[in-house]
């Protein structure tokens, strides 16, 4: 099992930030959704989703709010603020520049 | 905008951390239920379902943990556990913090109130713009120690038009102003002063304005400047009083101006500025006080060069005013107005710099105590894991909160002290314009000194701990016999400081009790009791001759005699013991006595040396009829009979006083001597005896004293006696009526009074202190060894063995304590020397006495710990084995 430290932490960030985007989750959602788009790939320990979540959201970049689910239950839903949308875009071009650079060095050696 | 909703996030966390915590609890098991419904779902039973959920999150406390320092603010919460775990501390030897805070409280409390006084009376008691460039003009003789800095308006205008010195140069005077209002006339204190006063001294009024060249022009209507004592008392503080027209010694001035609470340029109620003429006559006032403001980089000797030929022609014309040999120089407005205790306050800062010493001595002696006792659960910490930061910071915490619990208390109780030394401080003993408060740079330092201290003794168990003598001290179980010697030693040293400076401090006490009890118990040679005097100041203007005056006094005189009850009645221009009224040299003729000192001139009614009791040796008192003839009749004391005739009979002799011809334009000024009365205390209580001589008011009509022997309380007759005045003049004016013994406890014993209780306040205090030191480190001492003790009595030791060897202890540190004091004693009496009168510096009776008390004081410390060393059960001590 992938231990928390083997995700690059900006990585991780990143994740977050892209998997809450489009609509507010909680952190069990965003869990799931992290391991189905990656295809079972990038296994997250669930719990270290949490120190991360509670990270963006001190730096303002996520915002919490207790909402009921589906199933009646109170649950903890994240959301992007505006600064944390700016932030994604600033860091998945970085990423994108990142795994461009690192697929040239590999492609062409 | 980012910012300022973290900044919301962040301080949301850090009010709401209890509930987050909840939540985050909640967090988690809402996403632990959603794993399990899903594995439930994927067809695991509940417990298995259960235990893979548990596996796919992890360590639930360990994320916790994580997440919650994501929160940011782990020192903080580390701070209020060591707060919180600071006040168990505290809380858990009560008997130990509070002697530590209360030393140190009171060592805030002293040091601020006093340099409080300080800065607020002798350091920074003006208001006026940039002080130190104003000066007065000093004119002296080599020989003596006196000076001059009045002049007559003539001299003044010639020293102001002339000098180049000075950027502008001002008059002042005290003089006494009638303010008639209403039915009964007011006295004022008024300063007629130049127009230029107020630009001069640079403060703007509170309300309307200051004077300009314009109310100086020829015609212009008089102007008043209302001070602003007299104003609140009188007006309520009115601002509506500017503009009102007031009656000033006869005269309608309009009033353009209040001045600010703090401008008193010589305590005045009112300005009434002037143009100064010249030959001008001011009602009651020879001289007037001349104070320039320097121009900017002027020296002093340029100044005494620019000043010294406008004074040499001065005396050209005037070869009398000025003495034979004669200098010019400049004076400070601070020296020119100094406070009267002002050494004192210095003095008195010195002990209570001693006292804060003795104060964080002390506290660092218990902290160090503690220290070692807490050597064993800082062990204990230092093994578990805690970091040598860790420990500090805690350790820091608990210094830090005790010497803020000490800062609070202490600067509470300084702001009370401060009152209480104000209340104490003699009458009339600090400028007028001194306005004392809490001074916060001061109340900050001291803090700074309480915190450092306690910061400092307060780690030593930390640093200990990191010296890697963690086994060492968790063998010895808290005992701490090997590692107590170091630390015994150095708290030792402070408990000797401390014992030497209490020495001081107490040996100053008991010179300035001493001192005080000389002055008390001075046979004044006059009686006190049952007089009731006043001042009754004729104005010059509706009293233009002597005869006139004098007649005034002598209605009241056969007016007040009548009265049952009282006995007697007398006027003077001055006052035993108190002043005379003129000094000035005289001659004998047909000697060739040159003597130079001056005499002291009263000029009496018949009855003066009886409401006094003083008693006539030789010869006779005036009569009635001599009194009315202003016959040149003469009454001496016994100094004087001592300095003029040693060895012949001054009955029948003529004495000459050249400047009554000369000043007061006498025809006559010898008179003959028909009487001797016996000494009394003529210039203060602590100066020796002038020779004095007496003659009858009716010759120049200047008396204004009328002193009143009754028989009942004297301050009952206050009103029945101005009555009497009234009756002759409704419009004449009395001020200052007191009894006798109050107006000795404000000139003469107050002073003394006020430096003896604070002395010994601090010196009791101080002591008291060096006690507790002394006691706690023989106490810490004593149980430190029981075991020691336990052995010796088993090997058959006996109670005085055991009391010798607490003894021979304690002696360590007191018997040298009291060996530095002694010595460090015999300059700070020097020191106090100035204060002191009847009694020496070194006064053996009171180092003797003060040795023998801190001897039994400092022994009794050790007594306590003693008997319960003696009460020691060998076989319980040795239990311990």
């Amino acid at each position: 099992m992938a231990k928390p430290n083997d995700l690059v932490q900006g990585t991780l960030d990143l994740l977050i930030l892209k998997t809450i985007s489009l609509e507010p989750k909680h952190g069990w959602a965003i869990a799931k959704r992290i391991q189905q788009i990656s295809g079972e790939v990038l296994q997250v320990q669930q719990g270290s989703l949490y120190p991360a979540l509670h990270r963006l959201e001190q730096k303002a970049w996520i915002k919490a709010k207790w909402k009921e689910t589906e199933t009646g239950r109170q649950a903890k839903f994240y959301s992007l603020t505006a600064a944390g949308r700016a932030q994604l875009e600033k860091e998945a071009a970085n990423w994108g520049r990142l795994s461009t650079a690192i697929n040239l060095v590999v492609e062409t050696t | 905008m980012v910012s300022a909703r973290r900044v919301w996030v962040r301080l949301g966390t850090l009010f709401h951390r209890n509930r987050r915590a909840q939540r985050l609890d909640d967090e988690f098991q809402f996403h632990l239920d959603q794993q399990i419904t899903e594995n439930i779902a994927a067809g695991m039973s509940p417990e298995e379902a259960r235990y893979a959920a548990m596996r796919s999150f992890g360590n639930p406390t360990v994320l916790n943990e994580e997440t919650r320092d994501t929160w940011g603010w782990t020192r903080l919460e580390q701070f209020s556990q060591d707060f919180r775990y600071g006040l168990r501390v505290l809380r858990r030897s009560p008997g130990f913090s509070a002697l530590a805070i209360l030393s140190l409280a009171l060592g805030i409390m002293a040091a601020t109130a006093m340099y409080s006084v300080i800065y607020g009376v002798v350091l920074h008691p003006f208001p006026y713009r940039d002080v130190d460039s104003l000066m007065s003009i000093k004119v002296w003789s080599p020989d003596s120690s006196r000076y001059r800095l009045g002049y007559t308006v003539d001299q003044f205008l010639e020293i102001a038009e002339r000098n180049v010195i000075f950027e502008g140069t001002i008059a002042s005077t005290i003089s006494d102003v009638v303010w008639r209002s209403g039915e009964q006339p007011l006295r004022l204190r008024g300063n007629v002063c130049t127009m230029n006063t107020f630009a001069v001294m640079g403060v703007p009024p509170l309300f309307g304005r200051v004077p300009t060249e314009a109310d100086g022009a020829p015609g212009a209507p008089r102007v008043a400047v209302l001070g602003y004592k007299f104003w609140m008392r009188q007006f309520g503080g009115d601002p509506g009083v500017v503009g009102r027209a007031m009656l000033f010694n006869d005269t309608v001035r309009t009033v353009i101006g209040v001045m600010p609470p703090r401008f008193m340029w010589r305590g005045a109620d009112v300005y009434l500025p002037i143009v100064f003429q010249r030959g001008e006559f001011l009602e009651g006032v020879h001289y007037v006080h001349v104070l320039g403001r320097l121009k900017p980089g002027v020296t002093e000797t340029q100044a005494e060069t620019d000043l010294r030929p406008i004074i040499a022609d001065l005396k050209q014309r005037e070869p009398a005013a000025f003495p034979a040999k004669w200098r010019v120089g400049l004076l400070s407005f601070k020296e020119t107005f100094p406070s009267g205790i002002r050494e004192v306050l210095w003095i008195l800062f010195g002990a209570v710099g001693m006292l804060l010493l003795i104060a964080c001595a002390n506290v660092s002696n218990l902290l160090l105590t503690r220290s070692a006792s807490r050597q064993r659960e800082i062990a204990v910490r230092a093994s578990l894991g805690a970091t040598r930061g860790r420990l500090l910071r805690q350790l820091l915490t608990e210094s830090a909160l005790l010497s803020a619990l000490a800062a609070v208390i202490g600067a509470a109780l300084a702001f009370g002290a401060l009152r209480a030394i104000l209340a104490i401080v003699p009458p009339e003993s600090i400028p007028d314009e001194a306005q004392v408060a809490l001074n916060r740079p001061v109340l900050l330092f001291t803090l700074g000194v309480s915190f450092v201290t306690t910061l400092l003794f307060g780690l030593t168990p930390a640093l200990h701990a990191s010296r890697g003598q963690l086994v060492t001290a968790l063998k010895e179980s808290g005992r701490g016999i090997g590692a107590g010697f170091r630390r015994v030693s150095a708290s030792g040293g402070l408990v000797v400081i401390e014992v030497a400076m209490s020495f001081v401090l107490v040996v100053g006490a008991t010179l300035m009790v001493r001192t005080v009890l000389a002055i008390e118990n001075e046979n004044l040679g006059i009686r006190t009791d049952h007089v009731l005097t006043m001042r009754i100041p004729l104005s010059s203007q509706r009293y233009t001759d002597a005869s006139r005056r004098s007649s005034f006094f002598e209605e009241l005189l056969r007016r007040i005699e009548l009265l049952p009850g009282i006995e007697a009645a007398a006027i003077n221009t001055g006052m035993h013991p108190f002043f005379g009224g003129m000094e000035t040299p005289v001659e004998i003729p047909g000697t060739a006595q040159t003597d130079a000192r001056p005499v002291l001139i009263h000029e009496v009614s018949r009855d003066y040396t009886k409401v006094f009791g003083i008693a006539l040796l030789e010869g006779r008192l005036f009569t009635d009829s001599e009194i009315a003839a202003r016959s040149r009749l003469a009454i001496v004391n016994q100094g004087f009979v001592r300095r003029y005739f040693p060895d012949s009979e001054p009955l029948g002799r003529i004495v000459r006083v050249p400047r009554l011809s000369s000043e007061s334009h006498l025809a006559d000024d010898a008179f003959q001597i028909v009487g001797v009365v016996k000494d009394a205390l003529n210039r203060g209580l602590t100066r020796e005896i002038a020779p004095e001589l007496y003659f009858p008011h009716t010759i120049t009509g200047s008396g204004e004293f009328l002193a009143v022997l009754t028989n009942t309380d004297p301050a009952g007759w206050a009103k029945t006696v101005a009555e009497q005045v009234y009756a002759i003049d409704p419009s004449q004016p009395v001020t200052d009526v007191r009894s006798m013994s109050s107006r000795l406890n404000d000139w003469e014993y107050s002073g003394p009074r006020f430096s003896v209780v604070l002395l010994a306040i601090f010196a009791s205090l101080g002591l008291t202190l060096a006690v507790v030191g002394v006691y706690g480190v023989v106490s810490n001492a004593v149980a430190q060894r029981t075991h020691e003790i336990g052995v010796r009595k088993a090997l058959g030791a006996g109670s005085r063995d055991v009391l010798r060897l607490v003894f021979r202890f304690g002696a360590r540190f007191i018997l040298p304590g009291i060996g530095i004091g002694a010595a460090a004693s015999v300059g700070a009496a020097r020191i106090l020397g100035s204060q002191l009168w009847g009694v020496s510096p070194h006064d053996p009776v009171a180092l003797v006495s003060v040795v023998v008390m801190l001897l039994t004081v400092g022994f009794l410390a050790c007594w306590v710990p003693a008997r319960r060393a003696m009460r020691v059960d060998p076989v319980v001590a040795l239990r311990y084995e």
